[in-house]
């Protein structure tokens, strides 16, 4: 009788979305990476970080197989400037979101290994302090490639 | 006029005559903001006819000539279109042509992978690189499309 089940859960567990991950209290959704120009060496990553728990969560720290080093950064605006600065101290309380996208706060993934081509899946580790490890796959996109309207 | 250095040599505005300049400021090591102006960019050539598109030249400057390379920025703008062009200046002339724009640019640490602030509009800029007009890089691709019709009226 617990064999069944046991199937079914594994079954289910594998049709999970596999762009997002819920391996603890911290849901990553959405996670995707703009396809750089092939010689550029810094791309950006996006995606939206939800605290599901009840308790603080403090991000340790974000790699990826992709880059040397990646980083949470702010955007904004001011004058027609825009100011960047690293976040050093991504957290969340309590039911916080936290939304890392073009033309706003987002991920610089820094001295890329490889070109990244679209449809290529880059893989994220992200850290929180208590120690959980979260799995992120984001997608390469090229923002080239236009939806088609269709002519007849 | 400035001179400029492009992967086929040195240029200066003035060079385009009869055409319209659709003028960005930017860098290669910009993770978002600049593939972001330069797709729009790219997007509003193609939503040009042939004939309209013939009288506009994409000019990218970087505002950061220590990394980007005429070679390199030419790689770099090609990958969003075929007629866009990408130039540097140095020293004294990098300075007077950013004067010129009252762009603002600076390097925020001394690491490796530094970043740069910069003044991120859009411009498009006809005889004598007279400013005709100004976008802010969010721009999507029909307006700054329409800006461009509505300067090759005049």
């Amino acid at each position: 009788m617990k064999k069944p089940c046991f199937i079914i859960l594994v079954l289910m567990l594998s049709v999970l979305p596999s762009l997002s991950v819920y391996a603890g209290d911290l849901v990553i959704e959405e996670a995707w990476v703009r396809m750089p120009p092939p010689v550029a060496e810094t791309a950006a990553a996006y995606m939206t970080l939800t605290n599901k728990g009840d308790k603080l969560i403090m991000v340790e720290s974000i790699d990826s197989e992709a880059a040397a080093k990646v980083e949470f950064h702010q955007m904004s605006m001011s004058n027609g400037m825009m100011h960047m600065a690293e976040m050093k101290d991504v957290r969340l309380d309590a039911g916080e979101s936290l939304v890392f996208k073009a033309g706003s706060n987002h991920l610089m993934m820094i001295d890329l290994k490889d070109t990244l081509k679209a449809g290529d899946k880059v893989s994220l580790q992200l850290t929180t302090k208590d120690g959980s490890k979260y799995q992120i796959h984001a997608a390469v996109r090229d923002m080239r490639v236009q939806k088609h309207e269709h002519h007849h | 006029m400035i001179p400029l250095q492009s992967h086929a040599g040195e240029v200066h505005l003035s060079d385009f005559k009869n055409q319209l300049i659709l003028l960005s400021f930017g860098y290669t090591h910009c993770p978002d903001v600049c593939p972001a102006t330069l797709l729009h960019v790219s997007q509003a050539l193609n939503l040009l006819s042939i004939a309209e598109r013939k009288k506009v030249q994409a000019i990218f400057f970087s505002v950061d000539p220590q990394r980007d390379t005429p070679e390199l920025l030419n790689k770099y703008v090609q990958y969003f279109h075929n007629d866009m062009i990408a130039v540097n200046a140095e020293g004294l002339n990098y300075s007077r042509f950013l004067k010129a724009f009252n762009i603002e640019s600076q390097q925020l640490s001394d690491d490796p992978n530094y970043e740069i602030s910069h003044t991120s509009y859009l411009f498009l800029l006809g005889d004598d690189a007279k400013v005709l007009d100004i976008m802010g890089h969010e721009t999507a691709a029909k307006f700054i499309a329409e800006a461009i019709r509505k300067h090759l009226k005049d």
